[in-house]
């Protein structure tokens, strides 16, 4: 048994797909790819599959990955292309491969925004010292020093680019925008976001 | 005005992906492409809508054809027209987001009465005119089909075709006959004139009705080209009938995610009630192989863990031991499970069952529908007690503890024995657990008892009978609870009022098409959904347009008036319903078509695997 990662790209409508759906139409595609997939045991068995942690519902992603184990001699090679051809174009599988690392080894996300504001002056505003985040969790509010939290902040190809933690001090693209509009007074109503890129703990490009 | 302005504010709606499309094996065809786009509308929520099989059927069934463009549109929920309004855009398409008003062809799947006022809404959503005589030329053609186009009369005003019949082969007839027209720059007028004579159209503007009170007096066509009766169409060889060989897979949970085939057509029992069991006359069956082969396409196709057999009761599938055996031959080692909804009580195999249903353990569904052995001769519905008790046995032996039932309340020539006996039924079965020997000890039984209010249906040897008025209902429900007295037993009575509704539109006429745009008006929309029901409401919009419900409802017909659907022939003859009716009039069963053919005159249709050669 052989754990395989498949990356896969979320995009234009597909950003509406909730995460459980998500999750229901994979696990029929590798049904309709007739890959020899480990099941779980017990009265209902399903496919034993790891996801990312969630995107948000309305987020695109250029960089999605989920782990489920070949029980046979498929080549993972063979994985990809098999997947593809029974998705459609919205979910499209880049990559599939043997995985040296855990999901949970993600650290950073690159996210690129877009809005109806200078992405410029955004960007400024998200370098200068002394800026906060607020989050809302379950325990309540959490204030993060955005100069801390936030690896990176600039403009790429007309968007506003950045990088934000993921796993326990993770936070989400919406924080930052509203940070914007409290500090900034950026007034931004509706945005796009994509998930551009992920990255280990000691900053490189996570695989 | 747009999709483009949705899709901004599109999280803000519950499952906005019911509103995107593109599923696996959605079609999505180019507009420049393509010379005659169809929007396939369904009239309630993508989760019930992409749960019909029809409709996954004729989606396929239209797109094969190069030059047709079929999208799909459901009626979006109440938050979704909300930001339309928002928004001021239309009612779109799924697959190319396009306005509906748009399409050369807007069709609606009539699977209920309490979902016209869902189609007359969605027209209006679409902004397409809602009266078919204020449409030009730069409107689409308004058709619709299914079961409840037999008597479409309630809505006759507001469509311009309605498909009588299957709708396989008359689908490509329709999309043929628009390109032909488009082609020839015909008018309206022009390609409404040349619908009239395709068989198995209906053109309700082609027809004059005539009332005298609350009869019909005339129906006559006021066209030389509309036939003075328009007769159904059916598929003769159901195994050169076109089927999917995959279908759409929604992202989210609908109410019936699987693979499904239809094994059969028509039903050979003929219970008086069951409107199905003669509109879909007469009885025609796949051949095992064909089925076999196809759903094992659909499931490589698909995806889909759960395969069911689909039709009105696949016991009477005269190979189901072996068609079972074969599907399970491929399904099992896949993980397949096989679903066999609708089988009957009589000859009911708890070892099919258990075959088929391994790895998942439900409960016994049975409807016996009457209590007595009275009461099921007068429906013709042949299950005997000892079936029951027989299967309640074999359920229970098998670790079973729980059963649904199902009854009628409110059945012709049904006397309040009839009634005390559901409740003695549902007893019966409570005593027969705790006699069993292979329970499980320790456990209790739970009997669900599930009664609906009886709904005459046209098209039934029941036509003629008037449905029990409110009090009288109220009356008999009472009568039921009094007499439950086991609290293993759980009693669910069905909406009276819907049922009430239900049966004014089903025999309704044409009278009924202003009071229909009223509660349109009214805001009436997804009233299949309780919570958007309101008897209330819909007695206020017949009082106002001088209308009694009642009059549709309650009123008995007599076997020689002129009935708001004489001139739609089913293949079923009216003398064969009146002497059915007789028949129930002394609890006579009737044998079914299997055990010798009554003539009942849909042989002349052709294909029907019992049917006697006249
Ligand atoms: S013609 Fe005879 S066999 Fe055929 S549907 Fe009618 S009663 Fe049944």
């Amino acid at each position: 048994m052989r754990n395989v990662r498949v990356r896969y790209e979320k995009t234009g409508d597909a950003r509406f797909v909730s995460h459980l759906d998500l999750v229901r139409t994979f696990a029929r595609a590798v049904r309709r790819a007739d890959l020899n997939v480990y099941y779980t045991e017990g009265f209902n068995p399903h496919i034993k599959m790891n996801f990312l942690p969630p995107l948000s519902l309305g987020y695109e992603s250029l960089c999605e990955a989920f782990d489920m184990r070949l029980i046979d001699e498929t080549p993972c090679a063979d994985v990809a292309p098999r997947l593809r051809a029974v998705l459609p174009e919205l979910l499209r599988v880049t990559d599939a491969y043997e995985p040296e690392t855990e999901l949970t080894d993600v650290a950073f996300v690159r996210y690129a925004l877009r809005f109806d504001a200078d992405v410029n002056a955004a960007a400024a505003t998200l370098g200068r010292e002394g800026l906060t985040i607020e989050k809302k969790t379950k325990r309540g509010q959490i204030t993060v020093d955005a100069h801390s939290a936030l690896r990176e902040a600039e403009v790429a190809d007309g968007a506003l680019e950045i990088v934000l933690p993921m796993g326990e001090a993770s936070l989400n693209p919406r924080h930052v925008v509203e940070a914007l509009n409290t500090y900034g007074g950026f007034g931004i109503e509706d945005f796009r976001c994509v998930r551009k890129q992920l990255y280990a703990a000691d900053g490189s490009v996570f695989r | 005005m747009a999709y483009s302005d949705i899709e901004k504010r599109l999280t803000e709606v519950k499952k906005p992906s019911r509103y995107c499309g593109g599923e696996v094996n959605s079609v999505i065809k180019d507009p420049a492409k393509t010379e005659v786009s169809y929007a396939f509308c369904f009239p309630d929520l993508y989760e019930v809508g992409m749960s019909h099989i029809g409709m996954k059927i004729l989606y396929s069934a239209a797109n094969r054809l190069d030059f047709v463009r079929c999208e799909r549109v459901f009626a979006p929920d109440r938050d979704m027209i909300e930001l339309m309004r928002e928004t001021d855009t239309p009612l779109f398409s799924l697959e190319n987001k396009l306005p509906v008003a748009s399409f050369d062809l807007v069709g609606f799947s009539l699977q209920y009465e309490l979902s016209y006022t869902t189609v007359l809404q969605m027209l209006k959503l679409a902004r397409i005119p809602l009266y078919a005589r204020d449409r030009g030329d730069g409107d689409p053609l308004v058709i619709v089909g299914g079961p409840c186009s037999y008597n479409s009369e309630p809505i006759a005003d507001f469509v311009d075709l309605v498909v009588l019949g299957e709708g396989e082969e008359v689908g490509d007839e329709t999309l043929e006959l628009i390109r032909e027209c488009k082609r020839e720059g015909c008018g309206r007028a022009e390609t409404l004139r040349r619908f009239a004579g395709l068989k198995g159209i209906y053109v309700p503007s082609f027809y004059d009705v005539e009332y005298d009170g609350v009869k019909v007096k005339s129906i006559t066509p006021n066209r030389p080209e509309a036939p003075a009766r328009i007769r159904k169409r059916i598929i003769e060889d159901l195994d050169k009938a076109f089927y999917p060989e995959s279908y759409v897979v929604p992202y989210g949970e609908i109410v019936h995610d699987r693979a499904s085939v239809e094994v059969q057509r028509g039903c050979i029992r003929g219970c008086r009630f069951c409107q199905a069991g003669f509109i879909y006359r007469p009885f025609r069956t796949k051949s095992a192989a064909t089925l076999n082969a196809t759903a094992k396409t659909l499931c490589e196709n698909t995806g889909y863990d759960e395969l069911s057999l689909l039709s009105l009761s696949t016991s009477d599938y005269p190979e189901l031991s072996g068609l079972v055996d074969d599907l399970n031959a491929w399904a099992e080692p896949k993980g397949i499970n096989l679903a066999l909804p609708s089988l009957r009580v009589d000859n009911f195999s708890i070892e099919l069952m258990k075959r088929v249903q391994k790895l998942r353990k439900s409960g016994l569904t049975l409807a016996p529908e009457a209590g007595s052995e009275r009461m099921r001769n007068v429906i013709n519905k042949n299950v005997h007690e000892a079936d029951i008790m027989r299967a309640v046995n074999a359920a229970f032996g098998g670790g079973f503890t729980s059963v649904k039932l199902y009854f009628m309340l409110g059945l012709p020539f049904e006397t309040d024995e009839d009634i005390i006996a559901i409740a003695d039924t549902a007893q019966k079965v409570v005593d027969a657990y705790y006699a069993s020997e292979g329970r499980q000890k320790g456990k209790s039984v739970s009997v669900s008892l599930s009664v609906a209010a009886f709904v005459p249906k046209p098209f039934t040897p029941f036509q003629y009978v008037p449905q029990d008025t409110a009090e009288e209902h109220a009356r008999k429900q009472k009568l039921l609870r009094e007499h439950v007295r086991s609290n293993k037993i759980k009693l669910s009575t069905h909406d009276a009022d819907t049922s009430y509704i239900e049966a004014v539109l089903a025999r309704g006429d044409r009278r009924l098409v202003p009071a229909m745009a009223l509660a349109v008006e009214r805001g009436a929309y997804l009233e299949g959904w309780s919570e958007n029901f309101s008897l209330d409401f819909w007695k206020e919009i017949f009082a106002e347009c001088g209308l009694n419900g009642d009059d549709y409802a309650c009123r008995e017909r007599g076997t020689d008036e002129l009935l708001p659907w004489s001139h739609i022939d089913i293949g079923v003859t009216d003398r064969f319903f009146i002497s059915e009716y007789e028949k129930a009039k002394c609890a006579a069963a009737s044998p079914n078509c299997a055990e010798k053919c009554l003539g009942c005159g849909a042989a002349s249709l052709g294909g029907g695997r019992y049917c006697a050669k006249r």
